[in-house]
């Protein structure tokens, strides 16, 4: 496995959402509001904002549905999908008028990797630097869009039915409105169906509204697709008989790249616009707080709100590779790191159900409550000796302090040759502070316990055979 | 390094000689550039290197055969290239770290794609470009463009940073211009 | 895994009064136009091409041996050049990448054997997996994974990525160690 990932995923110790999968502590939330680990698995997500990869432009949700989620101006190859550049060449031109020549720019669309141009399937060279590259009239296109505006009020319908439900239940009317744009699909239908919807929501006569979004059905004639019986011969002698040559020829992944035009041959490939790409934030389902939201800018790295377990739940890491033998009690080293701007109590558990995961091991834990000292970026980290006097730490448990980091010695017996892995629960304090009315702060105090998985496998000395 | 009494080096030519290694016999022609690091050896036979190349850093072009190699004017060797191939025409670039095998031989206008290995026993078109992990090949429609331009303005600046090789090689140049 | 210790030879390296560790087996062309702005490392065979451009490389990079950072060149309607090359801070550069990158962010790691061709652009917070081809004019969004010949969007880096970062790059340099003296 590539080594980027161990960088940004430490999969040797894994910690257990709450929703029961085991995740790399990178890649969990941690919602201060339910107190709770969650992960990408078990929140929803919404889309905040479209963007293009290659020109980092922002896209309106409008345009990027108008231009079916791909950008205007940037172009992928259809040769090997790299993004296509645009090349500058200066022309002389003749004026027709007065018979000068005047040189003019004209751009080309060039792949920096293939050399594939546009020149290739011919295109004229465009005048102007960027957009206006001609668009290809794909040949179902009339089929596909009604077939595309019929499905769109089929799932109207659908979700129309899913809110009677919800409201005959009684679960958050208010919500009902809402929801119809969540789905972007209310802007697209004709604006007289929306019309009846809205103003029967608003009505109260939700029950009824159904009928309307029927009526729509059935009013527009939409053909059902017909099978014919012509058929087109099989050609083998195309496949047999020819020569074939296979820099002309498309490859599979090229066709399906261009679905829409699909070329066999490689004269009939057209520039593919680039899909957009999506910036996403995080809920919460239990308490619909946001858990990320980053901010609209695409190229900005920063967030509204982040609550990456990172940033409040201790960091445990293998600090070396520990030198496991069979049958034989042996130091396995950790080391924990406080992310919290304050003091943090920590003790480990024992848990009869993470006990139940732990596999052919016996594993000591340390008894004692920890505390580790807050995270404090301006601090000097040469001050080790004085720290771990100072909290009179038991140095047969204790290997160091660092700052906000210690270092502790766990005592591993290996039963097995083929696995080891050991679980235990991580018991620590977490402060939260809030805005209480409009000035007042408010601190919460909580303890939170959560199950580590460590994989020590790895580690076993294998007996000399 | 040190001044091997085989090493020709053409008129106007740029060759750094940090960290470059050139041995055996080894002719380079006018104008062309070697940037650092570049190691050129002629094991056994001779390589003659024409007019107006670019080599750039770790780049490699090795001769292992008792054959003449053979490298024609206006190559581009990128960075971290590998080239034992006898004859390399005109016009072609090799991207970085591509490689090229013994008796892969290249006409004119050719791109061998960047970390493309290729050890066809062929002789590649011209204008073949050569792209991707499974190196595909496809035509292209034009040659690349002579870096004519970059050598110029690499000739005026490299020699205020770094030591070059003195051009020893003047004679043979004028004989071809008379051709 | 914390970071393993690595050790250097004290005679190979050069220390700045900025932390700067770099190598004396590296080949650094014009080295005036070369700025590091502190605690950087650079190992054993790079090759950074101060002569063509200028390069200013951030706080806390590492750029690993035999990697070669390289100004992109440039062709204009009028002239040609090379164009200055920036490299953010806590930036990680794997062995035998070719970096001929127009912009590199912050927070940004590179893999082994890469290469990143001429005016590519790297937005903060972004990676590039080992054996990487990007292509000329790529441009690598934030919070993305870019893998493959020619690089093309593979997954997403998480929301802390900027302070893995800042600790990975952090902790190299702190278990770069001169080799003792025995």
């Amino acid at each position: 496995m590539a080594k980027v990932r161990s960088v940004f995923e430490n999969n040797s110790v894994l910690y257990e959402c709450s929703c029961g999968l085991k995740k790399p502590l990178t890649l969990v939330y941690f919602c201060r509001h339910c107190v709770k680990l969650r992960c990408k698995h078990c929140v929803s997500h919404e889309v905040d904002s479209q963007y293009c990869q290659h020109c980092l432009e922002y896209i309106p949700t409008i345009d990027a549905k108008l231009k079916k989620n791909r950008c205007a101006s940037c172009y992928s190859c259809p040769c090997c999908t790299h993004t296509l550049s645009t090349k500058v060449s200066v022309i002389q031109v003749k004026n027709e008028a007065n018979n000068q020549v005047v040189s003019k720019k004209t751009y080309v669309l060039i792949c920096g990797f293939c050399k594939w141009t546009s020149k290739d399937v011919g295109i004229d060279d465009q005048f102007a630097a960027s957009g206006g590259w001609p668009e290809v009239e794909v040949p179902e296109a009339k089929r596909i869009d009604t077939l595309f505006e019929y499905y769109k009020i089929v799932a109207q319908k659908e979700k129309i039915e899913k809110e009677k439900k919800r409201i005959v239940h009684g679960h958050r009317p208010g919500h009902a409105i809402h929801l119809l744009d969540k789905y972007g699909i209310s802007a697209s239908l004709s604006p007289k169906v929306t019309e009846t919807l809205r103003a029967k929501l608003y009505s109260g006569k939700f029950m009824s509204s159904g009928y309307s979004v029927d009526k729509a059905i059935n009013d527009a004639k939409y053909e059902p697709a017909v099978a014919t019986d012509t058929c087109e011969p099989l050609n083998v002698d195309l496949y047999y008989k020819q020569n074939l040559n296979c820099n002309t020829e498309s490859t599979i992944e090229q066709r399906l790249m261009q679905i829409e035009l699909q070329p066999s041959n490689v004269s009939g490939f057209y520039p593919n616009s680039k899909m957009l790409s999506v910036k996403r934030s995080l809920r919460c389902k239990q308490c619909d707080h946001n858990l990320s939201k980053p901010e609209y800018n695409p190229s900005s790295i920063k967030f509204k709100i982040r609550l990456s377990a990172y940033y409040d739940i201790p960091e445990i890491r293998i600090y070396r590779p520990p030198n496991l033998q069979l049958n034989k009690p042996c130091a396995l080293d950790l080391t924990v790191k406080n992310p919290a701007q304050y003091k943090m109590h920590l003790s480990f558990l024992r848990d009869a159900k993470a006990l139940h995961d732990c596999c052919n091991v016996e594993l000591a834990l340390p008894q004692q409550e920890f505390v580790l000292a807050p995270n404090d970026d301006t601090l000097d980290l040469d001050v080790e000796q004085s720290e771990h006097l100072k909290h009179n730490d038991d140095s047969k448990v204790v290997n160091f302090r660092r700052g906000n980091k210690i270092g502790i010695r766990f005592a591993v017996t290996a039963l097995s040759e083929n696995l080891c892995k050991i679980a235990f629960c991580v018991k620590h304090d977490f402060v939260y502070n809030f805005m209480q009315g409009i000035n007042e702060k408010g601190t919460q105090h909580s303890w939170i316990i959560h199950k580590v998985f460590i994989d020590l496998t790895p580690y076993i000395k294998k007996r000399e055979t | 390094m040190g001044s091997e009494p085989n090493v020709k080096i053409g008129n106007e030519a740029i060759v750094c000689a940090e960290h470059t290694v050139i041995e055996g016999d080894v002719k380079i022609g006018c104008k062309t550039i070697v940037h650092p690091t570049v190691k050129i050896i002629a094991k056994n036979g001779p390589i003659v290197i024409g007019d107006f190349n670019l080599i750039e850093e770790y780049s490699t072009i090795i001769n292992k055969s008792e054959e003449t190699m053979i490298i024609g004017n206006y190559n581009v060797f990128e960075v971290g290239s590998y080239s034992e191939s006898l004859k390399i025409g005109d016009y072609n670039v090799i991207e970085y770290k591509a490689r090229l095998s013994k008796n892969t031989l290249l006409k004119n206008g050719c791109v061998i794609g960047a970390k493309c290995v290729v050890d066809w026993d062929q002789t590649l078109d011209d204008n073949v470009v050569v792209y991707g992990p499974d190196c595909k090949t496809r035509i292209q429609s034009e040659k690349p463009i002579a870096q004519t331009m970059q050598l110029e303005f690499l000739s005026k600046i490299m020699p205020n940073y770094q030591p070059i090789r003195k051009p020893n090689w003047k004679l043979e140049k004028a004989m071809a211009k008379s051709q | 895994m914390e970071a393993e210790d690595v050790f250097y030879n004290t005679t190979d390296y050069i220390e700045t009064a900025s932390g700067n560790k770099v190598c004396k087996k590296s080949v650094l062309c014009g080295s005036q136009n070369i700025m590091l702005h502190g605690k950087t490392i650079i190992q054993s065979d790079c090759i950074v091409r101060g002569d063509l451009a200028n390069v200013k490389i951030g706080r806390h990079c590492v750029i690993s041996k035999k990697s070669v950072i390289r100004p992109p060149f440039k062709r204009f309607t009028k002239g040609v050049a090379f164009l200055p090359m920036n490299i953010g801070d806590y930036v990680f550069i794997g062995e035998d990448s070719i970096i001929n990158a127009g912009q590199i962010g912050s927070y940004v790691y590179i893999g082994k054997n890469c290469v990143i061709g001429r005016h590519c652009v790297l937005k903060d917070c972004c990676a590039i997996e080992d054996d990487t081809v990007l292509p000329q004019g790529t441009v690598v969004p934030a919070f993305s994974v870019y893998s493959g010949s020619p690089g093309v969007f593979t997954s997403e880096l998480p929301e802390c990525t900027q302070d893995i970062m800042i600790d990975f790059t952090k902790s190299y340099y702190e278990h770069f160690k001169p080799k003792s003296v025995s």
